[in-house]
C-alpha cells in the first residue's frame, strides 16, 4: 500500500487515533512528512516518532488493538497489516542520530485530525535527519529527498538546531552539505 | 502525469503505467519498477511491455530493470525475456532521478552492484542494489517470505 496524498494520511490516522486510550505526541517523520510538505510524491509506509517511551507505548497499544502485526529493528518498531501490505514504523526520542529537541517541538506544524493534534516536523528538521540518513547509508533515495528538501530550508535554520544536537549530527550534516550542497553548484 | 499512474492496484498496471514510470526521471516511481514486476509476473504481458517500452526508445531501461528484478528474486518469466536476442544498445540509456542524475551518482557512489546489468544492457543506472532491495524488501520479501524471513531471523527485521 502506498500513501499519495497527506488527505490518505489523515484518513489512517483517524482510525488509529479511534483506537488511542491517551493522548500522545504524534510527530510526523521521514517520507510521510514530506508527502505533508509535497516534496515526495508517495510514500511507502507511515513513520512516527514519540518524545517519550510512554507515548510510544500508548501508540503501539492502538495499532495492536487494530490487528497490526509487530516486529523489531535496531532502532523502530514496524507495524505491519499484512492484509493491506501496510506499514508503520514508530520509534521514540530519536530519528537515527537526531534527537527530538525543544528548539525542534517549537517548530512543529500542527494539524488536527478528529480532535487529536498531529505535529509535522518543519523542513528544517527534516533535512537534518534526511541528511544524517543520507551519510550514514547512502541511499540514493534518502540522497535525493535530503536535495529535494535543501533547497526550501534556510540555512541559518538548519546551523541554529545543528547547536542543539551532538557531535556526530553536526559532522554529518556538514558532510552532506560539504559534499553534495557544493558539489551540486559544481556540477550541475 | 503523476496523476496518469495509479499503482495503489497493483495488479492493474498497464504498460503505459510502467513506461510513464520509467520516464519521469523521479526515483520514488523508478525504484519501484523491478518489485512491481516481482509482484505481478503472473499478470504482466512482458512481450507487450518490451514492445511499447522498445517503441519510445526504453528498451534497454526496461531490460535493465527486468533484469533486476530477476537479481533481486529469480523468476521464470523474466530469465525467459532476459535471454533473448536483443540489437546492441547502440546509444546507451540512462535510468536516474533529475535531483540525483547520473554524473553525480558516478561521482559519489563508488558501487551500485549493478554493474553487470549496466554493461550487459549498455544501460547507466543512477541507484544502487540496495535502493532497488528496499522496496523488493517491503513490498516482497516480507510479505511474501514473512513466516521464512522469521524462521532465521525471528521477530528482528531490516527497517
Amino acid at each position: 500500500m502506498r500513501f499519495r496524498t497527506w488527505e490518505s494520511v489523515k484518513q489512517e490516522l483517524c482510525v488509529i487515533c479511534g483506537n488511542l486510550k491517551d493522548e500522545p505526541r504524534i510527530i510526523t517523520v521521514g517520507g510521510t512528512a514530506l508527502l505533508y510538505h509535497r516534496l515526495k510524491k508517495s510514500t511507502r509506509d507511515l513513520d512516527f516518532v514519540f518524545t517519550t517511551q510512554g507515548e510510544c507505548y500508548w501508540f503501539a497499544e492502538a495499532l495492536s488493538a487494530q490487528g497490526f502485526e509487530v516486529r523489531k529493528s535496531a532502532n523502530a518498531w514496524r507495524f505491519i497489516d499484512f492484509k493491506r501490505n501496510l506499514y508503520i514504523d514508530i520509534s521514540y526520542g530519536t530519528v537515527g542520530d537526531v534527537t527530538l529537541t525543544q528548539s525542534m517541538f517549537a517548530r512543529l506544524i500542527e494539524e488536527q485530525i478528529n480532535g487529536f493534534s498531529i505535529w509535522i516536523v518543519s523542513l528544517t528538521d527534516l533535512f537534518i535527519m534526511k541528511a544524517c540518513h543520507s551519510v550514514t547509508t547512502s541511499e540514493t533515495d534518502a540522497i535525493g529527498d535530503a536535495l529535494r528538501i535543501v533547497e526550501q530550508v534556510d540555512m541559518d535554520k538548519v546551523e541554529e538546531e545543528l547547536e542543539y544536537q551532538s557531535e556526530i549530527v553536526r559532522e554529518k550534516v556538514g558532510r552532506f552539505r560539504e559534499e553534495f550542497c557544493r558539489n551540486k553548484r559544481n556540477l550541475t | 502525469m503523476a496523476s496518469d499512474i495509479d499503482l495503489d492496484n497493483e495488479i492493474s498496471v498497464t504498460s503505459k503505467q510502467i513506461i510513464l514510470m520509467l520516464t519521469s526521471c523521479d526515483k520514488d516511481y523508478i525504484i519501484d519498477i523491478p518489485t512491481i514486476f516481482i509482484n505481478n509476473a503472473d499478470q504482466i504481458d512482458f512481450d507487450e511491455l518490451i514492445n511499447t517500452a522498445f517503441e519510445a526508445g526504453l528498451g534497454y531501461s526496461l531490460l535493465a530493470l527486468i533484469d533486476v528484478a530477476y537479481k533481486l528474486e529469480h523468476n521464470d518469466a523474466f530469465q525467459k525475456v532476459l535471454s533473448r536476442q536483443y540489437p546492441p544498445n547502440i546509444e546507451g540509456n540512462v535510468i536516474q532521478d533529475d535531483i540525483f542524475p547520473v554524473h553525480k551518482f558516478r561521482h559519489f557512489i563508488k558501487r551500485s552492484f549493478l554493474e553487470r546489468i549496466e554493461d550487459r544492457w549498455n544501460v547507466r543506472i543512477a541507484f544502487t542494489f540496495d535502493d532497488f532491495y528496499k522496496v523488493y524488501r517491503d513490498y516482497h520479501l516480507l510479505p511474501v517470505h514473512g513466516e521464512g524471513l522469521k524462521k532465521y531471523f525471528g521477530d528482528i527485521i531490516e527497517i
